[in-house]
């Protein structure tokens, strides 16, 4: 399984796992774009996270995923949570600082 | 003449015919020029460091005497057996020869925090490549540079070098420098300082060889072994009072080791300093509006910046410490401050450290360079590949071991490249090979299996590539 949707109390968990190569973010994305769009921003405490714990290669596609992801939470309402430190460099050169943890 | 500007004219007048007259010279005569301008370097090494610390205020005489003798014997001994003039390389299975040719006239920005001892380095490299030099000071370094120049120049006399072979640049304005910067008959800008002198040069239309920023993150990752941990980073960050853009920044340490590591280094002269003296020290020390350090603490010591932040500290304190957290402007201590005060982070694990170190990598540092102590073969690695660093250095004083030659092998260098992420074009650090243009000669040596092939066959679009390669590679 390479995503698992929770939600509990506004807050929309997205747990991926594996590889999120292009195949596997194609696969997913349909889910995932349905998941979002359900997501109330407006809502107390509202927060989209997207838990990278095993995650060990994003392709670019997953990179989009998350700028969609941090539009359709608004400002400072989307996370990055549980990233390691190689996968944590992509996000850097990126550009994607703000959705990171802080250490 | 390109350049209305005399004095800018006459400087490159001069330069251009010193370059005439260098392309003539061999091997031999080179190389003898090289020697006596490294054997006056090092022989005034000690009266070049009091002359640049009473000049700029800044570091202490004693380790830019240590400077000096890197600049000069560490330098020269690197470069001494390099072949620079004419082939200098053949491979005769390739049918390729190489061809060193001098580039012409070499700008040099020379900074305050590293004024003589970066004269000296860039002198000889040039020289070793027969470029004629000018030397543009940093304007509190004016007087230093130009004695270092002067005794430079005559011993290059002494050898029969090219007249005006080392030329000091008298600049009179902003836009004489910007004048000289932008000439044509300029070759290259080796620039080493600031990021706005950096930015200058390259914007010049001249090609420039540049330095990044540093912002040395150093992971301590829980195998290290915290007394010799400790030595080293004092050995360092007190060295020149942390002149060295490649002097650690930030101490990042896995909590097993973070108390063990704070008695060792308190040991040696280390201040914790508390968040409210840590605030103190950020106001002097850091312009949140400019987002840079403040010129008024580069280069000072431990003492005089805690007084300047009007805190007490022990009369024994080499180094201010500030635990803290976070990474960004917001947090001053996140960031480059050249002088002996340095940020401790503590993190739960080898992964927090190596994440942390990260982001302080990318928050102006990108592509200088950064250092692990560990005992942990793997660990070491995985840091190395996570790093954008074109120095990671292990379980070793940074600002000495970036710069090269004393604790490892890296070419002993006072300019220290950052790659793309710096906004240089390379991670090395820079030599004499940087300030040759290569000719290659090539002989004929016929590519067998293209003069084999049927040329017919290009042209016979019902092949695939694949049938294409096979043909090409048949009876190999």
């Amino acid at each position: 399984m390479s995503l698992t949707i929770s939600k509990q109390s506004n807050v929309l968990t997205c747990q991926f796992s594996g590889k999120m190569d292009t195949p596997t973010c194609t696969r997913i994305d349909a889910e995932l774009t349905q998941a979002l769009s359900t997501f109330d921003a407006s809502a107390d405490g509202a927060l989209i996270a997207f838990d990278m714990a095993d995650v060990d290669y994003v392709a670019s596609v997953f990179l989009r995923f998350c700028v969609k992801a941090a539009k359709a939470a608004g400002p400072r309402k989307f996370v990055v949570t549980r990233i390691t430190p190689s996968v944590r460099k992509i996000f850097k050169i990126a550009g994607l600082n703000d959705c990171l943890p802080a250490v | 003449m390109e350049s209305k500007n005399v004095l800018v004219d006459g400087i490159l007048s001069r330069a251009s015919a010193a370059a005439a007259e260098f392309n003539q010279l061999d091997q031999q005569q080179t190389d003898r020029i090289v020697r006596a301008v490294y054997e006056a370097a090092l022989e005034h090494r000690v009266d070049l460091a009091k002359h640049a610390h009473e000049e700029t205020g800044m570091g202490r005489w004693e380790d830019k005497v240590i400077k000096n003798t890197v600049a000069s014997l560490l330098v020269y001994q690197s470069i001494c057996d390099l072949k620079t003039v004419g082939f200098i390389s053949h491979d005769e299975e390739r049918g390729v020869s190489e061809i060193a040719l001098p580039i012409g006239p070499i700008l040099a920005i020379i900074p305050c925090t590293n004024p003589t001892s970066t004269v000296m380095f860039k002198v000889l490299i040039a020289l070793k490549t027969r470029n004629p030099i000018i030397i543009s000071s940093h304007h509190r370094a004016m007087e230093c540079c130009r004695k270092t120049v002067d005794i430079l120049y005559r011993a290059a006399l002494s050898a029969s070098a090219p007249e005006d072979c080392i030329l000091f640049f008298e600049r009179a304005s902003r836009e004489d420098t910007q004048a000289l910067m932008s000439d044509k008959r300029l070759a290259l800008i080796l620039a080493t300082g600031g990021e706005g002198v950096v930015r200058a040069a390259y914007s010049s239309g001249i090609p420039a060889l540049g330095v990044g920023a540093g912002n040395v993150p150093v992971l301590i990752e829980k195998s290290a072994d915290p007394s010799f941990t400790a030595e080293q980073i004092m050995l360092s960050k007190t060295f020149d009072n942390g002149t060295i853009c490649a002097s650690e920044q930030a101490l990042v340490v896995e909590k097993a080791l973070a108390q063990p590591i704070l008695d060792e280094l308190q040991k040696r002269g280390a201040y914790i300093l508390s968040p409210a003296e840590a605030e103190k020290v950020v106001a002097v020390a850091f312009d949140k509006e400019k987002r840079t350090m403040t010129a008024d603490v580069v280069g000072q010591s431990a003492l005089k910046i805690a007084s300047m932040a009007g805190i007490k500290v022990p009369e024994t304190t080499r180094l201010l410490l500030a635990p803290t957290r976070g990474v960004g402007y917001d947090n001053p201590l996140s960031c480059e401050i050249l002088c002996p005060l340095l940020a401790f982070y503590t993190v739960d694990n080898f992964d927090d450290g190596v994440s942390l170190c990260i982001d302080l990598n990318f928050h102006g540092g990108i592509g200088h360079t950064s250092v692990i102590y560990s005992n942990d073969e793997e660990k070491i690695k995985t840091f190395a590949l996570t790093m954008n660093a074109g120095r990671i250095l292990v379980n070793t004083p940074s600002s000495q071991g970036a710069v090269g030659g004393i604790y490892n092998r890296l070419m002993p260098s006072f300019t220290l490249g950052c790659g793309t992420g710096g906004k240089n074009i390379t991670m090395d650090n820079i030599t004499a090979t940087h300030l040759l243009n290569i000719q290659r000669l090539a002989r004929r040596r016929n590519n067998d299996r293209l003069v084999r092939f049927d040329p017919a066959k290009f042209f016979d679009t019902s092949l695939s590539a694949n049938a294409i390669e096979q043909e090409f590679n048949k009876n190999r």
